[in-house]
């Protein structure tokens, strides 16, 4: 993984001896590094003593939409309010970047789509983006606009979501009782003379398709999920592509 | 900084108040049970064994300083604490005055309790130990900074080798060796040992900020 490198948020340099683009940003992650002996409330005015444009109205606002118990001590909050409560910090101070890394992990369905809701409100006035990091890629399909698979630290592909879910498809089609290499197929299935690919260039494999004389064809359009299995087996030979 | 550092007392101080508790509890139990089992019955014996309390006090100090230590890494408060916008020098300075002050407050209270019984006491022979305590509560302040930078060391292990690490393991054996010099050492005198001991606390405490400042990963 690298270590070393520059970055800039907003025109700002990240200079952690700087630090002044930190009041651009909120950060959710799995471990939040809360006083657990404190009450959330506690925690969040600890949290406002450091952080310019915190709005006490905003995160009341936020914990009575969420249902978050502030009264309660950190160390006697569900994982779920953990969550809320982490995801009420990051938003105190009006971030217009919000980096979330697993936020919803291990989260009942309830709680991920209260979360995800708040989110989606977030990004809603065109003003806020959310850099979003998860393997639970059903949170993602309604929030992203652009997505960047990654494997061991290494960009394998980076597109917009619309992009991705229009051009990758399954494609079935009947055409003799032999393998065929499909122009665009990223998996490839056979049975007797049924046969079905993944292409992540659904134009080209079906024009190719017509040229082979395939018969029956019908394509389905694939969620988010099934996009990223497949990129994810295909690796370094779709992001090249 | 100075306001990380005023929250962070601001959080430990029931831990070091239950911990003085304790410690003064615990003291004053011993010389109850050695007042009716042991050799220690009238009021001038007892008195002079009560010149021990603040001991007791700086040492329980010294323990809510380690409970500091072990929470702040049990809940993971570099993680919050880098998302705040301080600067990272100030956040490491912080993590070290942290436990720091907790053993400050402790010494002030002991010299307090000092003052007190010495009033009691009115013996000259106290008087004289005001100094001894800033030994103790300086040789005990070292070993908590000593524990702190153990923990970046280890920290550093996981990022570097062995032998990556090695300069930072000699550079704090050296530093716990000159301790005990200073520990075993003929020095007679207490304010020269206070001073040394001091520039060593400073040293290991620079030493633990420096590896802190190298440090890229707060996740864990």
């Amino acid at each position: 993984m690298p270590e070393e490198g520059s970055a800039e948020v907003f025109g700002r340099r990240v200079d952690n001896r700087s630090p002044a683009w930190k009041s651009d940003i909120g950060v959710v992650g799995e471990t939040h590094g809360f006083y657990r002996s404190w009450t959330a409330e506690e925690n969040l005015r600890f949290l406002s003593r450091f952080m310019p444009g915190w709005s006490d109205q905003r995160v009341h606002r936020l914990a009575d939409r969420l249902g978050l118990p502030l009264g309660k001590k950190v160390e006697q909050l569900s994982k779920g309010h953990l969550a809320k409560l982490a995801l009420v910090a990051a938003l105190g101070h009006g971030p217009r970047l919000l980096l979330l890394d697993e936020p919803t992990s291990g989260l009942d369905p309830v709680v991920r789509a209260e979360v995800l809701d708040v989110l989606w409100e977030v990004l809603e006035d065109g003003e806020h983006a959310i850099f979003y990091s998860t393997h639970v890629l059903s949170d993602i399909a309604r929030l992203a606009d652009e997505l960047v698979f990654l494997r061991e630290g290494s960009v394998l592909l980076r597109s917009s979501k619309d992009a991705l879910t229009e051009r990758w498809a399954r494609i079935s089609f009947r055409l003799g009782e032999a393998d065929v290499a499909v122009a665009g197929a990223v998996e490839y299935r056979r049975v007797r003379a049924e046969h079905q690919v993944v292409s992540h260039d659904r134009d080209a494999s079906i024009a190719h398709l017509r040229e082979l004389g395939a018969e029956a064809m019908e394509q389905s359009r694939m969620t988010i999920d099934e996009i990223a299995v497949a990129i994810l087996r295909g690796g370094h030979h779709v992001a090249a592509s | 900084m100075w306001r990380l550092l005023r929250e962070g007392i601001r959080f430990y101080r029931p831990v070091l108040l239950a911990s003085w508790g304790f410690g003064v509890g615990i003291f004053f139990l011993v010389i109850a049970i050695i007042a009716v089992v042991g050799s220690v019955h009238d009021l001038n014996e007892m008195i002079r064994a009560g010149v021990q309390l603040p001991t007791a006090i700086l040492i329980s100090s010294m323990i809510a300083g380690f409970i500091a230590l072990g929470t702040e890494k049990g809940e993971n408060r570099v993680r919050l604490h880098v998302t705040l916008p301080i600067p990272i020098g100030q956040i490491a300075l912080a993590r070290i005055l942290t436990p720091t002050a907790l053993l400050l407050l402790g010494l002030a209270a002991a010299h307090v309790a000092f003052a007190v019984l010495f009033a009691v006491a009115g013996s000259p022979a106290v008087w004289l130990r005001h100094l001894t305590l800033d030994f103790i509560a300086v040789q005990l302040l070292f070993w908590l900074q000593v524990a702190l930078a153990l923990r970046e060391i280890i920290e550093l292990r996981h990022r570097a080798r062995w032998p990556g690490a090695l300069g930072s393991k000699a550079i704090l054996i050296g530093v716990i060796s000159l301790m005990v010099l200073i520990q075993l050492g003929p020095w007679e005198s207490v304010t020269i040992r206070i001073a040394v001991s001091a520039a060593l606390v400073a040293l290991v405490m620079a030493f633990t900020v420096a590896l802190f400042l190298r440090c890229t990963q707060f996740t864990s």
